[in-house]
């Protein structure tokens, strides 16, 4: 953390102010010593902008980066609005850069870093609280995996940090774009990240860009716009004995677009259909057909109204005077193009190829009554101007004779064309098609082909003047031909040597045909098209990054690692040291045989698959029924040692498979067996309620629920990675399925067996410890104190602005810490409040603390859970010498047995915070209370 | 060429392995998840064939450490030699031969607790495969 990030607002508490989409300030409860370097603020700041969180991002004093949320966090979560996430929420920000432009589901293309601007806050009253939460109000165009087709989604999240790699995609088209690494790109293969992208890979792209401007348009004016262009082409609106009729044509597909378009602004509609027989004359011979053809009737008569205040004409279109009304002609570029795009949509002609590599000119075709050619003429006038402001200029205006009308009248028609591919591209790529996706799929597929075919123009363009370049420098016409041997055929150089000869596009360059039918495929079997990597390249320096997380990724349970519910347990004996003295080396190794590591050898105690079932949904409950143990074990854990949501069956057989074998053993790394005796107490009356006394043994065992744990996650990430894939997730195991989801729900039970697994574990070695020290102390009695879980999501009850509000605290690396009177309090602590237990490092203290009220107001009930590292592993290994630590653990009277000097050195004290010093600030700021000091006897590790 | 190498990470195991070309790289990273393991030299007097499949080659590494760490904890197997490993990066499947050994042997230091996508790519640079992991132990 920077420590100009934080504000110090009290005794060792930190604010971290609320900023950019944080939704609430982040509480860092530290000493200035320990102010360190690292991402660990970060993190706090990225959990902070999690929907739902209540009162702050919370970092106890043990903090340490951990993935996405640090290692002693916690937050709170509004049961409605927020979220839950087992793997500590956290996801990693990530993506692209602030220029980049994100299209709008009203054709703008606006630079991401611009969407700050365009968030608003709200407040939500909720239960009596307040939150605060950031609406954007523009929705942006996203594929639909499932049914391949693109839907407008709200933005949740909005999210920018500095970033120090930063690569730039560039495209055989040309399009480019710069992005982190880690930013996912769609491929045909799903979502891939740019270090999976192989050489030209294909890459889904969208060549429709529309227009920069950033200002939002109303929703309700855009698609009014929309439809009014649309309409002047395509619909009709007339009056009839005094009411009003508005009808639009089209395919019913489009219709149909077009009828969720009005129901977001409230009109209600219908589509129908009917069968028409036609006969139309045209100047070359009568034609008749038959059709279905659809319409859509507008129900609202408001919006009639609306329409024809807007200037949408009445009755028939051919027979009267059509202007561009004035207002649009004066608004800006927005407005102009959303009406433009709807009359193109009925109006404007496919894009088509007119030989192999070429289109024809795309044309509007307007057929009016002779007497008011002049008004025809000046309405196509009217559209080339409002092109001109889309730079597209290259029009014209032509009219010919055509067909007599039902009326018997002479009528004209009048077209305006756009001529030149440059043109082209802009009027399909800027302007578009609205409410005609035959036309909006061709445009794109156009488009993409002119810029593939632009650029291999560009290439032979450069070429050929290269040729001539070296014709000048005295080069023969062979040794210009073996310079672009692999670049270009001989034919092309000696044209180009001896002749003076144009450009043309290559006679092997694809047809448009052949392209079309190309894509179309693509389009039907992914959704989208595709362009394939040109070159990706690093740049240099740091860049600001941005990304967002669409609609769908709100209210989710994520799913990550939060599931071994590891957990300290403490047990009293009726033991003191002076019964100890002589007999520690004995009791360590009689310890170290009987309790296993378990770690590739796995456990004596073995049970059928039936019976392992029975633990993983009764959890240390079911122990004790067979005779492990006794009531007061269970009663004594937190959850009374079993989650009741366990369901055995949704864990898979290869997560059994590997916890079976591993019942009753710690596991190794920072997971120990410590003997201890009472050193200091601190507050007599409430050692007295906990069982405590001065030089008092005990035993403190940290352990959690092993491979089965992980396994069970490992299960479940694949699961939802199947069911709503990764594209979201700059980071997989941040993935997640919604809390009311199938899926959610059978994890959750899942996670809950795993968690009972733990419970089961610690209740085999518990039985284990007394066999043992009834061996070497014939009247020794072995009680559980209290067993608490340290990673873990619940459901717990606080008063938040004066009311009993029911939230989802994740504590991940931390402890609970209830002050006097919780329910869910052992009875026999209710009156004092709950132990909290944070064992030490090798050669410190451990402390017995108890929980407090004011820990509920401070920090939703939580207090620390170790001393938290400081020093990595490998740091630990070149830096600190195994034998040293050995050394001084001899002189202090402790006796260690451990698998393996690394493992001595990489849990020396030396590598975690000073725990006194960290118990001390726990103190001050009231979280807990300090209630004994235990000091190390006997260390079991690995 | 270098196997593998560990890298600083405050709380956990990282690495990376190389290869000319991804099989090995992928060989090398069990040696290296071995090596996080365990320190012991470990004999070859049990082989075991294995196959596993992913849906991109993050997944399919995670999945073929995954599977070390699984016959670990249901079969005390520890790897010692991968051979005939075999990749298809097509459909994301491998195939491959452990040979090893049962723990009661060995020294064990750390359990390493699981395989995860934390900062977890494989990539090819110039002309060598990459891939880099961090284990939560």
């Amino acid at each position: 953390m920077k420590k100009e990030d934080l504000k110090k607002i009290g005794e060792n508490i930190y604010e971290i102010a609320k900023s950019g989409n944080m939704n609430v300030p982040g509480r860092i409860f530290i000493s200035e010593r320990m102010i360190v370097e690292d991402n660990a603020s970060e993190q706090i700041r990225n959990v902070a902008q999690l929907p739902g969180i209540l009162k702050y991002s919370i970092g106890l004093t043990d903090m340490h980066v951990g993935y996405g949320f640090p290692i002693g966090g916690v937050a709170a979560f509004d049961l409605k609005k927020g979220v839950i996430s087992p793997g500590g929420v956290g996801y990693d920000i990530n993506c692209l850069t602030g220029d980049s432009k994100i299209l709008t589901e009203f054709g703008q293309s606006i630079p991401i870093k611009d969407f700050e601007k365009h968030a608003h806050k709200i407040n939500i009253e909720q239960n009596g609280m307040v939150l605060n939460q950031i609406e954007f109000l523009t929705r942006l165009p996203t594929l639909n995996f499932k049914n391949k087709k693109i839907e407008n989604k709200k933005i949740e999240f909005f999210m920018s940090k500095e970033a120090n790699e930063i690569y730039e995609i560039k495209l055989n088209s040309g399009l480019r774009i710069k992005a982190t690494k880690e930013h996912p790109f769609l491929t045909k293969e799903g979502m891939k990240s740019i270090f999976d992208l192989k050489d030209r890979e294909n890459l889904a792209v969208n060549l429709f860009e529309g227009i920069k401007e950033s200002e939002i348009i109303d929703k309700k004016q855009a698609i009014s716009l929309k439809l009014l262009g649309y309409m002047f082409g395509d619909g009709c609106l007339y009056e009839s004995k005094k009411k009003i009729y508005g009808a639009i044509y089209g395919t019913k597909e489009d219709l149909k677009v077009i009828k969720n378009d009005l129901k977001e602004i409230n009109v209600n509609s219908n589509i129908y259909s009917r069968k028409r027989d036609h006969e139309i004359k045209t100047k070359y011979e009568i034609v008749k057909f038959n059709t279905t053809n659809y319409e859509l009737h507008i129900h609202s008569k408001e919006f009639k109204e609306s329409l024809k205040k807007m200037g949408m004409p009445l009755g028939n279109k051919t027979r009267q005077k059509i202007n561009i009304p004035d207002w649009i002609k004066n608004s800006n570029r927005i407005v102009k193009r959303l009406f433009l795009a709807g009359f193109f949509g009925a109006e404007l002609s496919s894009p088509k190829a007119s030989s192999k590599t070429c289109f024809y000119c795309p044309t509007i075709d307007q057929n009016k009554i002779e007497r008011l050619k002049e008004n025809a003429r000046e309405f196509l006038i009217e559209i080339s101007l409002l092109l001109e402001e889309f730079d597209i200029k290259n029009t014209r205006i032509t009219e010919t004779e055509d067909y007599k009308n039902k009326y018997g009248e002479k009528t004209m028609r009048f077209r305006l064309m756009v001529s030149s591919e440059e043109e082209m591209l802009k009027l399909w790529r800027n302007v578009g098609f609205e409410y005609n996706l035959k036309r909006q799929k061709l445009a794109n597929i156009a488009a993409l082909y002119l810029l593939l075919k632009k650029k291999e123009n560009e290439k032979r363009n450069k070429l050929a003047s290269k040729v001539k370049e070296y014709k000048k420098k005295g080069f023969s016409l062979k040794e210009v031909q073996k310079i672009f041997l692999n670049q270009i055929n001989k034919r092309f150089i000696e044209r180009h040597y001896y002749e003076n000869s144009g450009q043309r596009i290559n006679l092997d360059f694809i047809s448009f045909n052949e392209f079309l039918i190309e894509k179309l495929n693509e389009i039907k079997k992914y959704g989208t098209i595709f362009d394939s990597i040109k070159n990706i390249k690093k740049l240099p320096g740091k860049h600001k990054v941005y990304d967002f997380n669409l609609e769908e990724n709100h209210n989710f349970v994520a799913n990550g690692f939060i599931v071994s519910n590891c957990g300290v347990l403490l047990l009293k004996t009726n033991l003191t040291s002076k019964d100890l003295i002589g007999k520690e080396k004995m009791l360590a190794d009689a310890l170290e045989k009987k309790i296993p590591s378990g770690v590739g050898r796995g456990s004596p105690f073995q049970v059928s698959y039936k019976e392992f079932d029975q633990i993983l949904e009764k959890g240390s409950q079911y122990l004790v029924e067979k005779g492990y143990g006794m009531k007061e074990d269970y009663l004594f854990c937190e959850e009374e040692g079993c989650m009741k949501e366990a369901d055995a069956s949704l864990v898979s057989d290869r997560a059994k498979k590997r916890g079976i074998g591993q019942l009753g053993t710690i596991g190794a790394g920072n997971h120990f067996l410590d003997v201890l005796e009472v050193e200091k107490i601190f507050d007599k009356k409430i050692a007295e309620v906990f069982g405590l006394k001065k030089n008092q043994i005990v035993i403190l065992v940290h352990c959690g629920s092993r491979g089965l744990g992980h396994q069970v996650a490992s299960d479940y990430i694949k699961k939802m990675e199947d069911e709503y894939g990764i594209k979201n997730f700059p980071d997989r195991e941040l993935i997640c399925a919604p809390i009311n989801s199938k899926l959610g729900k059978e994890y959750f039970s899942a996670m809950s067996a795993a968690a009972n697994f733990a419970f089961a574990n610690k209740q085999i070695i518990i039985h284990w410890l007394r066999e043992e020290f009834i061996n070497h102390f014939p009247k020794s009695k072995i009680e559980v104190l209290y067993q608490v879980c340290h990673n873990i999501a619940k459901f717990e009850e606080y008063v938040i602005d004066g009311k009993k509000t029911k939230v989802c605290v994740h504590r991940k690396g931390a402890t609970r810490s209830f002050g006097p009177g919780r329910i869910e309090i052992p009875k026999e602590y209710r009156k004092v409040g709950q132990p909290v237990l944070i064992p030490g490092s090798m050669g410190t203290a451990s402390y017995v603390l108890v929980g407090t009220k004011k820990s509920e107001k401070l920090t939703f009930g939580s207090s620390v859970h170790g001393a938290g590292r400081v020093m990595s592993r490998t740091e630990a290994v070149k830096t600190i010498k195994g034998e040293n630590t050995k050394k001084r653990l001899i002189s202090q009277n402790i006796i260690l047995r451990s698998g393996s000097d690394q493992l001595i050195v990489e849990e020396s004290p030396e590598v975690y915070k000073n725990i006194d010093e960290v118990v001390d600030i726990v103190e001050n700021l009231g979280i807990s209370k300090k209630v004994a000091k235990l000091k190390l006897k006997i260390v079991l590790i690995g | 060429m270098l196997k593998f190498k560990f890298f600083s990470h405050t709380a956990d195991i990282k690495f990376r392995a190389y290869g000319k070309n991804i099989e090995e790289s992928f060989k090398n990273s069990v040696y290296a998840l071995i090596k996080s393991i365990s320190n012991s030299k470990i004999e070859e007097s049990k082989k075991i064939k294995i196959k596993v499949s992913g849906k991109d080659m993050e997944s399919l590494l995670y999945n073929f450490l995954e599977e070390v760490l699984y016959l670990i904890d249901s079969k005390n197997f520890f790897v010692s030699k991968v051979r005939n490993i075999k990749i298809n990066k097509k459909v994301f499947n491998l195939s491959a031969e452990f040979s090893g050994d049962l723990g009661k042997n060995l020294k064990i230091f750390s359990h390493v607790k699981a395989i995860t996508y934390n900062e977890m790519f494989v990539k090819k640079i110039k002309e060598k495969w990459i891939v880099q992991v961090v284990l939560d132990v």
